[in-house]
């Protein structure tokens, strides 16, 4: 019963953890100690959202891989001394291609320079398509809270968009 | 590029471009954009993002999480031959586990094997592209010996791509194709009098599949669309006249 409900979700799983992680095999670890987690609550679990369910585990199991307790940071702008690590983010493209230059890595890179908190918000919604709700709930927080992290989350990331070649007029 | 004045409307704007507001509510803020700069101007840049996002695919899980316990962990026992299969290669014992899951009707399989092809494709195999049921209707006359009910969805979220028509089971079937945000929905439509095993609600492989049946057709809508979507898609072209 749970390994369906697991492999119905495993990529939606691992596609969180891998947007918040920006690493892939400790994207993995992540999934696998979330579905560990799953496992154990499975049997008390009644609600009617399972991939909303598994996927606030898989968050939280994240924050917990990046020694967090929530997603939040004190810096909020695309301030480049805070550009991630690029030993971090290694070329492994959603397509898992050696191309280094395509337009599709370089809009992945705009997203992955977003702040966490910012971030989540927007793979939840434009990945996952999750409701404010559904996202409020995942993150414990207020809707309104999600729709203002979302909101901020697409205006940074329309002024790195506007940075790229592909958008210059 | 970046806006710095922002009307404190913008949420409920955002809200709205995310489908999150009723009709009632939606119309005000439809009407407020017409009047606002700065609204409008944020309407663009949220287009826009969406727009570039789309050229994201999701990330898929790899073979090797597939396979890996507690993902992989079955109640009844393996054969002998595939546990071998799992020592020898991850994509292997991959592969063997879809070849192990509770089989489906052959029927379902067989229509989520014409919306995979189907979406592989960059034209989805298209026989008629068209955004128009005026257009896509008609084009079935002459083609098929039967006239299936074509609904814009568009209002819904739903936009016509077109159709094509495809073989199941030995029967021509008309396939009305619709985008659905990243996803399409393949939409096949049978008239009654067609030899169709029945199926309620599926899964295959990863994909939905949600059949029911009108006094004209049996209709079967196919995605990899979430499961709670690819109902709105339903209850909307059962609601639309």
């Amino acid at each position: 019963m749970f390994a369906e409900l697991a492999r119905e979700h495993l990529d939606a799983a691992y596609n969180l953890a891998r947007w918040m992680i920006r690493d892939a095999s400790s994207a993995q670890d992540v999934v696998q100690d979330a579905m560990l987690r799953a496992l154990k609550y499975f049997d008390s679990y009644r609600g009617d959202n399972p991939r909303a369910w598994l996927l606030q585990i898989v968050r939280n199991a994240a924050l917990d891989a990046l020694g967090r307790a929530e997603a939040t940071v004190s810096i909020d702008t695309l301030d480049p001394a805070f550009a991630p690590d690029p030993a971090l983010i290694e070329p492994d493209t959603p397509e898992g291609t050696m191309e280094r230059d395509t337009e599709q890595r370089r809009i992945s890179q705009c997203v992955q320079q977003l702040p966490l908190e910012l971030r989540e918000c927007l793979v939840l919604r434009e990945w996952e398509d999750l409701s404010y709700k559904e996202i409020a709930r995942i993150l414990q927080t207020p809707v309104g809270t999600v729709m203002s992290r979302l909101w901020r989350a697409r205006q940074h990331l329309a002024e790195a968009l506007c940075k790229l070649p592909e958008y210059q007029q | 590029m970046s806006n710095e004045f922002v009307c404190e409307q913008i949420l409920l704007v955002q809200a709205d471009w995310d489908g999150e507001l009723d009709a009632a509510e939606s119309a005000k803020i439809h009407a407020h954009r017409q009047q606002c700069e700065a609204c409008a101007q944020a309407y663009g840049m949220l287009e826009m993002t969406r727009a570039a996002l789309r050229k994201v695919p999701a990330y898929s899980a790899p073979a090797s999480l597939h396979s890996s316990a507690p993902i992989a962990s079955r109640v009844r026992a393996l054969p002998r031959s595939w546990i071998s299969g799992f020592a020898l290669g991850i994509a292997a014992s991959a592969a063997a586990w879809i070849a192990l899951q509770p089989t489906s009707s052959g029927t379902a399989q067989m229509l989520v094997d014409s919306h995979v092809r189907a979406a592989q494709s960059d034209s989805h195999l298209l026989d008629v592209v068209s955004t128009n049921q005026h257009v896509v209707k008609p084009w079935f006359d002459g083609r098929l010996p039967y006239s299936p009910p074509v609904k814009d969805l568009a209002e819904r979220g739903f936009p016509l791509l077109g159709a094509r028509i495809d073989v199941i089971e030995g029967q021509s079937v008309a396939v009305l194709v619709y985008q659905a945000g990243r996803h399409q929905v393949d939409l096949f439509v049978w008239p009654t009098t067609a030899d169709i095993r029945s199926l309620g609600a599926e899964r295959n492989r990863g994909f939905n599949l949600l059949q029911w049946t009108t006094e004209d057709a049996v209709l079967t809508a196919v995605s990899d669309l979430n499961e709670r979507e690819l109902h709105t898609f339903v209850d909307g072209w059962r609601a639309e006249r």
